[in-house]
């Protein structure tokens, strides 16, 4: 027979009202750290949530896609030429097969990709207006076999890599020159601007026209490169090009093309309509955009044609390039490096110690020819070499791929296949990168609340222990009087109880509050890079949108404060349900203690 | 007068610093129901000890204790706790009243531990209250009682589940002669109702208003005497062992 335990909870409620303050002073810590519970139940299950909402279902669509990069296949050729930029590559057509034969793949779409340029060229498209959205479902129904497969006279259809596609520019802000310290982060954030492109997802469906092959352009500004010694970051010195400036280009372009080309037709702009019918964040490419194979001959034509009917000269005159300068080879024929929607610089170097401008056409598209391309401080001329491309059509058709597998659950199997056969492949796709945070979260809230508890269990064991220590008359009392020692163990692990509830109830109520914060600042954060795909956009300034745009690519969601605040009842329920139960297993230590406590206390004093 | 409480051959030996000491030595005693009796004593001759032992609170280290017909130191511990909120109440010197319960929650206290519900447990708590002569303070808390006050609602509390025998230690200790004489009238008045009272005090001039008085000295019953005559005269020649 032991006393009812709402007595003994109206007892242990009375009798703590007389140390109220020694109470919630003792409970501090723990109501701080269920707080921190109540946050790591909150936050990271509401982001896996809103990621799950906004962003998995889309992506599920996708994930039988796979873009295997044309770069997965190509490997360097190392020659002693004296090139300037990424040495020239050969296509590996054994892992090719192996990667587009494998028997998770169901269908092969032979896909073109490195489209550079194509920053400036969405930014300018004029008929293109961002306003109209692609919905997931349009976006799912647009993500068939049609969309890899080219219809002659239709637009080409295009997959975007929003995550290349991003642009630097100079805040000139009226000024002719610009003195960047590389060194110091933020005087560079405030001259330069990085673009990127937003909301890709709105070009889908859209189409468009774009000039390809185009004619290198002018710089904006020249870059005397400082060097501050050591390893220090470079400064640079911007100038703006001026009128003489560019006759001067002029000139020098004259010098080089005129000879063999007519300028005016070589320059003449090839317009090619396309059709975007997807993006490929999350895919591992590299690449700005990709367009089936079957697009490139028509493509290839029409680049031929201009040279060819822009073309003065028959034969190079081999003996004038050489002049008097050394030896010059010059090749006749096409060239096409992968890159033929031209080359497009920012700045281009001016050496003060020679007099002639420096161009470095390095990455234009030329017939086969050899140009001086640099002096040497001595003042000798270096060349570059272009040679004749051996590449043909047969090529271009296996040079990336998308590939559709048998089934979206085949994913993983295939990108552990693809590394296992040395084919470098990272899923970033937002279903696994989704699928490692919310594991991360899961583990983290794991241990935080096995950390925690074990911490909570242990501060109110310290209360409760010297509560009894603290009270050995009064219990001897309470057995003098008649209490049984189950009744005294009840009065404990009640006491335990109340404090754990109090610092319960405290710790979600100050834990909300935390939570608050922290996601209104997550909110803000996230939001500032939602819909943007590249990290530079933050301006490095926001480290948790940078940190959730890596993660995230092109994937990045708007969030909502009130659905990142809603936490899961259910896990942090059984969770504090774990906690009790630790803490009352633990408060067994002092509640049986406190039930061994002889009676006799009560009036020993008095002997 | 039948039998209360009955010790035969009882000796409590406690260990002090390794060292055995005896703090009842042989105790041979009865306790009729309804009698008063006054144990007395300097510190450490065992008047607690007896208190305690009678009480149940602890156990003879040798003899056997009757209380009531019932063997004290054959009772699981269970046992004598139901024996301590039943059988006996306990009055202390300190009064030891939860500070933060009123006057007949206090009373209502040891009820509740037997399980009497609460509607009941305060209806008696009031009887008892009244007893006493507290009808005016059952709401108050005992910081805002006075030592005899205080007193009165700790006898109020050992009488709650009706014992048959009232355990006193130094009540009337910390309170002045008029509210002792408050006290000693309730516990005789008591004891002519038939609750056998056995307090322990220093007061010669209290331990005079009980029928009987023992005398206790390193242990030993000195003298009985019961209504001016002496009732075992004889003192034991006591071999003090050990010693500090």
């Amino acid at each position: 027979m032991a006393m009812p335990l709402g007595f003994a909870t109206r007892v242990s409620l009375f009798s703590m009202r007389k140390r109220i303050i020694r109470t919630i002073l003792s409970l501090l810590p723990c109501v701080l750290l269920i707080a921190i519970m109540f946050i790591g139940s909150t936050i990271p299950n509401g982001f896996v949530r809103e990621l799950d909402e906004k962003v998995l279902q889309k992506a599920q669509d996708r994930q039988q896609y796979l873009v295997l990069d044309q770069f997965m296949f190509s490997q360097p050729e190392f020659s002693s030429a004296t090139q300037s930029g990424p040495p020239p590559t050969t296509f590996n057509q054994e892992k090719y097969d192996l990667a587009t034969q494998s028997p998770y793949v169901d269908t092969v779409y032979p896909q073109q990709g490195s489209i550079s340029g194509l920053a400036s060229q969405i930014g300018n498209v004029p008929n293109v207006t961002l306003s109209m959205s692609g919905t997931n479902a349009e976006f799912a129904k647009l993500y068939t076999p049609d969309d890899f497969t080219y219809i002659e006279g239709q637009p080409i259809p295009i997959l975007i890599n929003p995550t290349s596609i991003g642009s630097m520019s100079y805040n000139w802000d009226g000024k002719e020159t610009l003195e960047i310290d590389f060194s110091n982060s933020k005087d560079a954030e405030t001259k330069q601007v990085y673009q990127t492109l937003r909301d890709a997802e709105k070009l889908i469906g859209q189409t468009f026209s774009m000039e390809f092959g185009k004619f290198p352009g002018y710089p904006e500004a020249f870059d005397n490169m400082q060097f501050s010694g050591g390893f220090g970051a470079p400064k640079s010195k911007l100038t703006k090009l001026t009128t003489s400036d560019k006759e001067i280009l002029d000139k020098r372009v004259q010098e080089i093309y005129g000879s063999y080309w007519d300028l005016n037709k070589l320059k003449a702009p090839i317009m090619q309509e396309f059709k975007v019918v997807g993006i490929l964040t999350g895919q591992n490419s590299g690449s700005a955009g990709m367009i089936p194979n079957d697009a490139i001959p028509g493509l290839w034509n029409k680049l031929t044609q201009r040279q060819l009917s822009a073309r003065t000269a028959k034969v190079l005159d081999k003996e004038l390039l050489a002049g008097d300068q050394g030896k010059i080879e010059v090749v006749d024929g096409f060239v096409g490096d992968g890159s033929f929607f031209g080359y497009s610089s920012s700045t281009w170097q001016k050496d003060p110690s020679v007099s002639a401008w420096q161009v470095d056409i390095s990455q234009v598209s030329i017939p086969g020819l050899l140009v001086e391309s640099a002096k040497n401080a001595r003042g000798q001329s270096e060349y570059r070499e272009f040679p004749p491309t051996t590449l043909t059509l047969k090529n271009f058709r296996k040079s990336g791929a998308v590939v559709k597998l048998k089934s979206a659950d085949d994913r993983e199997k295939y990108t552990k296949f693809l590394n296992d056969n040395g084919l470098f492949y990272f899923d970033n796709s937002p279903v696994a990168i989704i699928k490692s945070i919310r594991n991360g979260a899961n583990i983290f809230v794991t241990w935080l609340t096995i950390i925690l508890g074990t911490i909570v269990a242990l501060i109110l064991l310290t209360t409760v222990s010297r509560f009894v220590a603290d009270s050995r008359k009064e219990i001897g009392v309470w057995r003098a009087i008649g209490a049984m020692r189950m009744d005294i163990t009840k009065l404990v692990l009640v006491r335990m109880t109340i404090l754990l509830l109090f610092g319960i109830a405290a710790g979600i109520a100050v834990g909300y509050g935390l939570s608050a914060l922290i996601a209104s600042a997550m909110v803000q954060s996230v939001n500032e890079v939602a819909g943007s795909v590249n990290p530079y956009a933050t301006g490095g300034g926001n480290f948790i949108g940078m940190i959730v745009l890596s993660m995230l690519g092109g994937e990045v969601p708007k969030l909502e404060l009130v659905k990142l605040l809603s936490p899961n009842w259910g896990l942090l329920g059984s969770r504090l349900g774990i906690l009790a139960l630790i803490t009352l297993l633990i408060g067994l230590i002092p509640a049986l203690r406190a039930a061994r406590i002889s009676p006799v206390t009560a009036i020993r004093d008095s002997e | 007068m039948s039998v209360a409480v009955e010790l035969n051959g009882v000796t409590k030996t406690y260990k002090k610093g390794g060292v055995a000491q005896d703090a009842l030595k042989n105790i041979n005693l009865s306790l009729g129901q309804g009698e008063a009796v006054a144990v007395m004593g300097p510190s450490g001759s065992g008047k607690s000890t007896l208190l305690q032992l009678i009480g149940g609170l602890d156990k003879p280290s040798l003899g056997v204790l009757n209380v009531l017909g019932s063997d004290v130191n054959k009772l699981s511990d269970a046992k004598r706790s139901k024996h301590r909120l039943q059988t006996v109440g306990f009055v202390f010197q300190q009064f030891y009243l939860q500070p933060f319960l009123s006057a007949i929650d206090n009373v209502a206290l040891p009820m509740r531990l037997d399980r009497v519900s609460a509607t009941k447990a305060r209806m008696r708590a009031s009887e008892l209250l009244d007893k006493v002569g507290l009808s005016e303070k059952k709401s108050s808390r005992p910081a805002q009682l006075s030592g005899g006050e205080m007193q009165r609602v700790a006898i109020a509390r050992a009488l709650a589940n009706a014992p048959q025998i009232l355990l006193a230690d130094e009540p009337t200790g910390n309170l002045d002669r008029e509210n002792a004489d408050e006290v000693i009238k309730i516990f005789k008045k008591l004891s002519s109702e038939g609750t056998t009272v056995v307090v322990v005090t220093h007061d010669e001039k209290v331990a005079q208003e009980f029928g009987r008085i023992i005398r206790l000295e390193n242990g030993s019953i000195e003298t009985d005497k019961k209504n001016g005559t002496v009732k075992n005269p004889t003192k034991k020649l006591v071999v003090k062992k050990g010693g500090k």
